[in-house]
């Protein structure tokens, strides 16, 4: 048996006589033969054909450099690096003369288009998407900041998977300490197969049992852009189209790329129709069960007629009364994610309209109950980030526990657990709920209010803007 | 640990429910009345009955030994919770205000959860009809003399007052109040608001200003409201044209003389005329003739509130406090004593300042 066979049975053994894995002996120059290997399933046999014929055009001419192109080079061979090579989607030809293997990186890359994400629709701007692909996600990014102080370094996630994973920054905006802290932690990564962004979320996150997402998840290259030149560092992986950015504060879930494409006074509006929507997703449901069973006194007169002629008919107490109904609401609202798109109408008529109708008819719940839970439903998807979205809707129902056994004064406890909670939390070791605390009076009202871009010497960040004017001003190297 | 925490859980459980009270488990009180004296006191409680799409307005009567006593024997009759914390007016008869009023109204200040924002008023005869009608006349017993007092204050018949600034008038010696007094218009079945009761001290002096003189007690009090009207008759050769005025501004000054005893009461209305059908107001000399003839009208009905104050040792303008603070020397304990003895000397200037829309 001559070497060429012999080395193409033990290829083939390499992969398992995997049927997808193509072993071809071919013709090369000087009579000799050499060895040409892909899997089917990972290369553009097209463009592979296109490529090989330049170059066998080429290696009559006998130049120096015949194998270097833009997607071609030769190298010494040995066998992992070979089967790394072929499993990462290259054409291999092995030359058994010299040997030496010529690689070939065309892929058969199967994408979809960058559309606009699902769960993160805006009105105005830019309206592409993250899709699962790295390089064309870098390529979006790259796109929106023609400037080398984006830096990008890559690393790998999972000992058997092999992720390509890379992590942005803009050079001059970070703080060095974020910096140190991400590589840290991605140091410490240490699992075999990765398969899920969840996976590295945890990872980043500062405390993981907290309600509060610590890192921000988007699918959109202009968020991810904004949060960049804010000095944020953002972590992207293959084959997932969200980006992960760390590190955030709390109102950073609360901004939307609407709010800086709208006008400006339309824009703070919004912003801050957004923050109340915190404040009545959380406690409304909480203030109602305070007010029917401990604090009644509150209801104005022409109301509470109203108000005692629904609460009679109801058998149980307010809480359970509340939980009945928010329970339900989740329900309707998980089925209407898991179902396809043309029966989710569907449940939502059933759920909204004739449960919410019916249950009152059946004297299941009272009227202002359905009243309280549709708009505490409805302020918390107002939320921009679905990540703070779920934990609202988690929220409310330690409030409503609070409320029940203790009224207004149960609800304030609650409150100053959750402030402490929230000034403790950090996200990549920086204060969680700046600038309110620590307080930046300069950055503060940035929080409420989406400021006009008149200033452009003053940089819209969520932490300490870099003390170098030079950075400040934006004329970054 | 583990028993630590089932034992923080159950301690936090079994606080809760002891403060617990559920709405639907309360028979909401808006209206109060009170009638009879220490020992066989008649007190009504008005709450609504709600029925699936009806309000009614339920009446209940019970009698006992003291206010505490009589709602205690009330809960006895209905079968919830008597809760009186959405209680909006108290209703408290003539007679029995004969008797200091603080027996009447100590439990309300007792009771953390009782509002002290809700409004008292005198009947003139039993309480029992002021009840009742408010069956036929409002959804809510309470709002509807909540609203009856409170548009009658903008009119400036009644004094700004509610149960907590009563309830520190009523221990301050230096000044008295004067509660709302509402008869009943037996033709028509309604409650009219008739003036001022004035009190001396905790007792009802059995006085009652009329509505117009409650208004000049008011003016005199430098308290008017929204809407301060004044009619008055003017003469013109033989013919008599009313003249209705609204008063803008009133300023005071009283000047103190302590060997004399004499507090000489300078006053200066403001008004707006509002009525005046025979015109040609813009010519001065109608114009000073009005505003004469309307400063003497209101000269007079001063002195002659001032008078009735006097007699029912009535200070409810509050002149005790105004001596206490600016001439302690002249101040005595038996303030009401005192108040008789003082010469008032008032002294009204009227201003007309404007003549309405119409030239």
């Amino acid at each position: 048996m001559d070497k060429v066979e012999l080395m193409m049975k033990s290829m083939q053994k390499a992969f398992y006589h995997s049927s997808d894995f193509t072993i071809r002996q071919i013709d090369w120059r000087n009579r000799s033969s050499a060895i040409l290997c892909f899997y089917a399933s990972l290369v553009d046999a097209k463009e592979v054909q296109k490529i090989l014929d330049t170059i066998y055009a080429r290696l009559d001419t006998d130049k120096p450099f015949w194998s270097e192109t833009l997607v071609s080079t030769i190298e010494h061979f040995s066998l992992p690096q070979a089967v790394e090579r072929i499993c990462k989607g290259e054409t291999l030809i092995v030359l058994p003369d010299t040997g030496e293997m010529l690689s070939l990186t065309i892929l058969n890359k199967v994408n979809r288009n960058p559309d606009e994400p699902n769960n993160e629709h805006i009105l105005r701007g830019s309206h592409e998407g993250l899709i699962e692909n790295l390089d064309t996600n870098l390529a979006l990014l790259r796109k929106r900041i023609n400037n080398p102080a984006l830096v990008v370094k890559s690393f790998r996630l999972g000992k058997e998977t092999n992720t390509r994973a890379y992590y942005l920054y803009m050079d001059g905006v970070i703080k060095p300490e974020t910096l140190q802290e991400l590589e840290k932690r991605l140091h410490a990564i240490n699992i075999d197969y990765f398969y899920s962004i969840g996976q590295l979320n945890d990872v980043l996150e500062d405390s993981v049992l907290s309600p509060f997402p610590q890192v921000l998840n988007t699918e959109r290259p202009d968020r991810v852009v904004a949060n960049l030149v804010e000095g944020k560092v953002v972590v992207m992986t293959d084959t997932t189209p969200t980006a992960l950015i760390a590190p955030v504060t709390f109102f950073s879930y609360y901004q939307s790329p609407d709010d800086y494409n709208a006008r400006v006074l339309v824009g703070s509006f919004y912003r801050m129709v957004r923050l109340l929507s915190f404040i009545s997703a959380v406690f409304l449901p909480a203030f109602y069960i305070a007010v029917i069973s401990f604090h009644f006194e509150i209801l104005p007169l022409e109301l509470s007629n109203q108000v005692k002629g629904d609460v009679n008919q109801i058998p149980y107490r307010p809480l359970i009364e509340a939980l009945i109904l928010e329970i339900i609401m989740e329900l309707i609202r998980e089925s209407s994610i898991r179902l396809p798109q043309s029966v989710g109408q569907t449940i939502g008529i059933v759920g909204g309209l004739v449960i919410g109708d019916a249950i009152v008819s059946a004297g299941l719940v009272s009227n202002l109950m359905v009243i309280v839970v549709a708009l505490t439903a409805i302020s918390s998807y107002v939320v921009p980030s679905m990540e703070l979205n779920t934990t609202i809707r988690l929220l409310r129902f330690p409030f409503m526990v609070l409320a029940s056994l203790f009224g207004f004064f149960g609800i304030v406890i609650g409150v100053v657990i959750l402030l402490i909670h929230l000034i403790n939390l950090s996200s990549l070791k920086q204060p969680y709920f700046a600038p309110i605390i620590p307080f930046q009076p300069k950055e503060a009202y940035k929080v409420f209010i989406r400021s006009p871009y008149i200033k452009p010497t003053v940089q819209v960040t969520s932490f300490n803007p870099p003390k170098d004017d030079r950075v400040k001003n934006g004329d970054t190297p | 640990m583990y028993r630590k925490g089932i034992l923080v859980l159950v301690v936090v459980l079994l606080a809760g429910c002891w403060d617990e009270r559920l709405y639907k488990n309360s028979s909401v009180v808006t209206l109060v009345g009170v009638d009879g004296t220490i020992g066989d006191y008649t007190g009504y409680y008005a709450y609504p009955k709600t029925t699936a799409n009806q309000n009614e307005i339920m009446i209940i009567e019970s009698t006992g030994l003291s206010p505490r006593d009589v709602r205690n024997k009330t809960n006895l009759k209905i079968e919830q919770t008597l809760d009186l914390s959405e209680l909006s007016a108290i209703l408290v008869s003539n007679d029995t205000v004969k008797a200091p009023l603080y027996d009447i109204l100590d439990i309300y200040f007792r009771d953390p959860q009782n509002p002290i924002t809700i409004k008292i008023a005198i009947t003139e005869g039993e309480v029992k009809p002021y009840m009742e009608i408010t069956k036929n006349l409002a959804d809510s017993a309470g709002g509807y003399y909540q609203r009856f007092i409170e548009s009658s204050e903008e009119n400036t018949i009644y004094p700004k007052l509610d149960l907590q600034t009563v309830g520190s008038m009523l221990f301050d010696n230096a000044i008295d109040i004067a509660l709302p007094y509402i008869k009943m218009n037996e033709e028509e079945n309604r409650a009219e608001a008739a003036g001022v009761a004035l009190f001396s001290g905790q007792t009802f002096t059995g006085k009652v200003l009329d509505p117009k003189q409650s208004l000049i007690m008011l003016l005199l009090m430098k308290q008017a409201s929204k809407q301060a009207r004044l009619t008055y008759m003017w003469h013109l050769d033989g013919n008599e044209i009313p003249v209705t005025s609204e008063v803008i501004h009133v300023k005071r000054k009283w000047t103190v003389n302590e060997q004399l005893k004499t507090i000489k009461m300078d006053y200066t209305i403001e008004i707006e005329v509002d009525e005046f059908s025979h015109d040609k107001l813009y010519k001065d000399y109608i114009l000073d003739d009005v505003q004469t003839m309307i400063q003497n009208k209101v000269q007079a009905d001063f002195e002659e509130v001032l008078k009735i104050l006097q007699e029912q040792k009535s200070d409810t303008l509050g002149i005790g406090r105004h001596i206490r603070s600016y001439h302690p020397k002249m101040f005595k304990e038996d303030w009401h004593e005192q108040f008789v003895t003082l010469s008032l000397e008032p002294k009204v200037k009227v201003k007309v300042i404007r003549t309405g829309v119409l030239r």
